[in-house]
């Protein structure tokens, strides 16, 4: 609840503790729990949002896929900066799934809230009695959300791992250690390309390393975005390149492919490093 | 030529020497001047061990267009060939060659090398390119058998 911020004006009386006991009668201000809230409160009441913060979560969002394009190609293999990055962007999938449950439950509990109030008979000086006895009793707002809270947390956490940057995140230890392994859950797909259990790091077209390699998003495949152009230049809607797929594709089916990105900056940087190693182990002791 | 067609052909150069199958040979043609011509090969597919063809190495042609890898290159064995499947002008009728067909531009110069050793031995007899080796191969198994053999040892290894 601590992220409730009551953008409301308004005051309104509202106990947060739910031992209280109800108030001593004699308060002649004070209104019983159990009486419903006025309608004009319940509207304010309903206005309420958490404050959003969703455009922060988006914002680290797009730096996390920034830190991505910019993990210089000695940054990508070391094994503490891809531990750190992996452990960072886990810590925050974990926050941005504590929001958008924190969010969808006040949600849920707000329209529960709404719901049990409409059955109750509206409070007339026929009702009042009644109400402020405890005979009839409005539902509690803090008991609602306690109950939508333990419903939710029965329920398996929702999968929503599907997104690309989680993907990619969840690439990077993998890949750091070896760029062209076959990545664990994409071990079932018989259609990803493989040599010998790796994946090409060069496009079947052009037959050269990738250098802006494009995925087809209705079969998988992945060229080079020269060697698919040029490809579906003459027809704009042509048999996938790879043989044997039975794909029509056609240049809007293809996309950036930032884990190939990813596996050949990864071969680029061990290259790198390991030609500077020859040059370093070439070094004469004068 | 394109300069993706220039560059893929380089590269297939490259992998080709780095790794063939046993038995294959392919390599690009020299222009008059005597520069490479990588637009056009000449290779050699030997017959497979226990077929009727296992005594030859069969010289075949492979002319890439300006296009390629968009579409197919052209392969040739010399006019005349005795091949079901083989045109009197010595094109090759194979599904894989053909852009219309199972052409794919991610098809090696292996790939291709390979499916033609394997049509050798595998005529279909359903797309007939010549008369006399599919009327034979149809109906005189014997005369087709003997003419083939005869063929391989005039293209020894």
């Amino acid at each position: 609840m601590s992220l409730l911020k009551f953008q409301a004006g308004k005051r309104i009386a509202f106990t947060t503790n739910t031992n209280t006991k109800p108030m001593p009668r004699e308060t002649p201000t004070a209104v019983p729990e159990s009486v419903p809230l006025h309608h004009t409160a319940l509207q304010v009441f309903h206005d309420w949002r958490p404050s959003d913060i969703s455009a922060i979560l988006n914002e680290t969002r797009s730096q996390f896929s920034q830190l991505l394009d910019q993990l210089s190609e000695v940054n990508a293999t070391s094994p503490d900066v891809v531990d750190t990055l992996t452990q960072t962007f886990r810590e925050f999938r974990h926050l941005e799934a504590q929001q958008n449950s924190l969010q969808n439950n006040i949600d849920l509990a707000k329209s529960k809230y709404r719901s049990q109030c409409e059955e109750l008979p509206p409070v007339t000086w026929e009702t009042w009695d009644a109400y402020r006895e405890g005979e009839l009793r409005a539902p509690h707002l803090l008991h609602v959300f306690e109950e939508t809270e333990r419903d939710s947390e029965s329920q398996p956490p929702p999968a929503n791992s599907a997104d690309e940057l989680s993907r990619l995140y969840r690439a990077l230890p993998h890949i750091a250690a070896d760029p062209q392994c076959i990545l664990p859950d994409e071990a079932a797909d018989d259609d990803v390309q493989i040599a010998g259990g790796q994946i090409e790091l060069a496009c079947p077209i052009t037959c050269k390393p990738f250098q802006r390699p494009m995925i087809s998003r209705k079969c998988g495949h992945v060229f080079d975005h020269a060697g698919i152009e040029q490809y579906l230049s003459a027809q704009s809607t042509r048999d996938c390149p790879q043989g044997a797929c039975g794909q029509k594709v056609s240049m809007r089916d293809f996309v950036p492919d930032r884990l190939m990105e990813l596996r050949c900056k990864i071969t680029r940087a061990r290259e790198g490093s390991r030609k500077a190693q020859r040059a370093l182990e070439n070094v004469v002791p004068i | 030529m394109s300069s993706l067609c220039l560059q893929r052909l380089q590269e297939e150069r490259k992998k080709w020497r780095k790794d063939h199958p046993f038995g294959f040979f392919a390599k690009p043609t020299k222009k008059p001047d005597g520069s490479m011509n990588l637009q056009k090969w000449e290779a050699g597919i030997p017959g497979k061990e226990g077929t009727i063809w296992k005594d030859g190495v069969f010289p075949i042609t492979i002319e890439y267009p300006d296009d390629y890898p968009s579409k197919p290159p052209k392969v040739k064995f010399p006019a005349g060939f005795y091949h079901p499947n083989i045109y009197p002008s010595g094109t090759v009728c194979l599904s894989i060659l053909n852009e219309d067909q199972d052409w794919r531009p991610a098809i090696t110069l292996k790939q291709i090398a390979l499916g033609v050793q394997d049509l050798l031995d595998s005529p279909n007899p359903n797309s007939p390119a010549q008369e006399p080796a599919w009327r034979a191969f149809s109906k005189n198994v014997k005369e087709y058998e003997r003419k083939v053999i005869e063929q391989a040892k005039r293209y020894t290894k």
